[in-house]
């Protein structure tokens, strides 16, 4: 169970998945901007919408994320209550793959920061990305912080974790997807990429960068820029800008 | 294009540093006190630090006349409020803006500026100069009520603050009225009637403006652009988060300067 405190997180949970939202609190105060227009669909749609004090428990200093400087968070305006959303089988997730459109996937290789992979759900679906596996081991979870980021982008792509990436490329490549690995030790340049085919954009770990087994099944390594900087761009930067370069058709 | 970040955003964020900011782990602090920029007060080190590493911040320390003291785990994390130090911890004072004029005057013949029209979540201030380092941005300009430059930023800074030019503007308007006297094109991140960046020319001096997360760019220092910019949507948000829209931004600057390819101007 989620407890949502972005009103456009909780909008596109009730605008795909009305079901899954269990109850909207809106504090004390009258509900304004993006929280009145949460109320108005939730009401609309039957979900309860409660008034009143926020439990203590809502209020809680966001601590190791850290986003205020380590000072504590105002107690939030509003808060959803709403369900995990649900993986997608893995062959679902590529079932869109060979068709006339050429799509984009991401793979998220072992991110540990929930911030990162919110960030990257937005830009996947900004971009209208078909799918995004994750790995399950050693990785932050789809946790509030990171629905929240995302802004919504988690309701519109659909997400498979895997315990095991390596035979999750396999798959992917056998759907016929094509595998791109982000290094900055790549040897192709990013912009040189052709956009005649599906594929998969593996991001690495923010402190670790790819595993050579994940490596041994990219099609292609490439970098991001010409700077030749031995520091590489932050996960969801890297993620954004791959996005950006396969969507210039 | 960059708004509507996640919800909630609190008021009263301190755009200064308070005496007694910390900065923690082990490159942040190691480059901190290589960087020379960012005066450091003291430095604590536990001892799951290794002898190569603690004996490099010791020589760095000496080097600067910092104390060096040490500590356990559990006093450091008392101090930083986060696991992520990696037993490595210094108290930081007031993070030193550099001078804007001087940072004008020493720009190159194609200068890239970036320009953060308050920008206030710490992530994103310090993924934006992470990417300003690595995409070849001559300078950051922060401005309004902006984050402060702590521990927080320099972290997802990956070490940054310590590189890139920064400096503080205390009216933007005014600046980039500057800039484009001086022949920049000074061009704001905005969702709404912005030309697609591979549309624009971004070839030559080149200011980008970057607003708010939850408010863009504010409208006075709109007017006064050259133009807007934005980046093409495919799929169902409206909206990219700012640090990511920055960069973005930041790589067509840094492909168009690398291919030299010709493009419109970007106008209005």
């Amino acid at each position: 169970m989620l407890e949502l405190k972005n009103p456009h997180s909780v909008l596109a949970a009730l605008a795909t998945r009305a079901g899954d939202v269990l109850e909207i609190r809106l504090g004390d105060q009258s509900p304004h901007g993006a929280w009145q227009d949460v109320a108005d669909s939730a009401r609309s749609l039957g979900v309860p919408v409660r008034t009143g004090r926020m439990p203590a428990g809502s209020s809680k200093r966001r601590d190791a994320s850290g986003d205020k400087g380590g000072q504590g968070r105002r107690t939030p305006l509003a808060v959803a209550a709403v369900r995990d959303r649900s993986d997608v089988g893995i062959d679902e997730l590529f079932s869109s793959a060979g068709g006339d459109e050429h799509g984009v996937w991401l793979a998220l290789d072992r991110l540990q920061d929930p911030h990162n992979i919110g960030a990257i759900f937005r830009t996947a679906a900004f971009y209208g990305v078909r799918g995004v596996l994750l790995t399950t081991n050693q990785s932050a979870p789809l946790s509030q912080t990171a629905y929240d980021v995302a802004s919504g982008g988690l309701e519109h792509v659909r997400f498979t974790r895997v315990g095991n990436l390596a035979r999750a490329l396999r798959q992917a490549r056998d759907a016929g997807l094509w595998v791109m690995g982000t290094s900055e030790r790549g040897e192709d340049n990013l912009s040189d990429t052709t956009l005649d085919r599906d594929w998969l954009v593996v991001i690495g770990s923010e402190e670790r960068g790819l595993r050579r087994l994940t490596l041994e099944h990219c099609d292609v390594v490439c970098q991001m820029s010409s700077q030749g900087e031995i520091t590489s761009l932050n996960a969801s930067v890297a993620a954004a800008v791959a996005l950006t370069v396969l969507n210039r058709s | 294009m960059v708004g509507r970040s996640s919800g909630g955003k609190s008021s009263g964020r301190a755009s200064r540093n308070r005496p007694g900011d910390w900065i923690w782990g082990r490159r942040v602090v190691i480059e901190t006190l290589r960087g020379g920029r960012w005066p450091i007060r003291d430095v604590w080190l536990s001892d799951r630090v290794e002898a190569g590493v603690a004996e490099e911040v010791r020589r760095l320390a000496d080097g600067l006349g910092v104390g060096v003291q040490q500590a356990d785990s559990d006093s450091i994390r008392a101090r930083c409020h986060t696991d992520q130090h990696q037993g490595l911890l210094a108290r930081v004072g007031e993070y030193p803006f550099g001078s804007l004029e001087a940072m004008l005057e020493d720009a190159g013949s194609v200068p890239l500026w970036l320009l953060l029209d308050a920008v206030q979540d710490p992530h994103n201030l310090g993924a934006i100069l992470r990417s300003a380092e690595i995409l070849g941005v001559d300078g950051v300009v922060v401005s309004g009520d902006h984050a402060a430059i702590n521990g927080h930023v320099a972290r997802s800074s990956a070490g940054a603050v310590n590189h890139v030019r920064i400096a503080r503007s205390e009216n933007l308007v005014a600046l980039v009225m500057r800039l484009r006297r001086d022949g920049v094109a000074v061009l704001a991140a905005t969702a709404e009637e912005s030309v697609a960046a591979r549309g624009c020319d971004l070839a030559g001096p080149v200011a980008l403006v970057v607003g708010n997360e939850g408010d863009g760019v504010a409208a006075d220092v709109l007017d006064v652009c050259d133009g807007r910019i934005g980046i093409e949507q495919s799929g169902r948000i409206e909206s990219l988060n700012a640090a990511v829209a920055a960069a973005v931004l930041l790589y067509e600057v840094d492909r168009q300067r690398r291919d030299a390819e010709d493009g419109t101007v970007c106008s209005n």
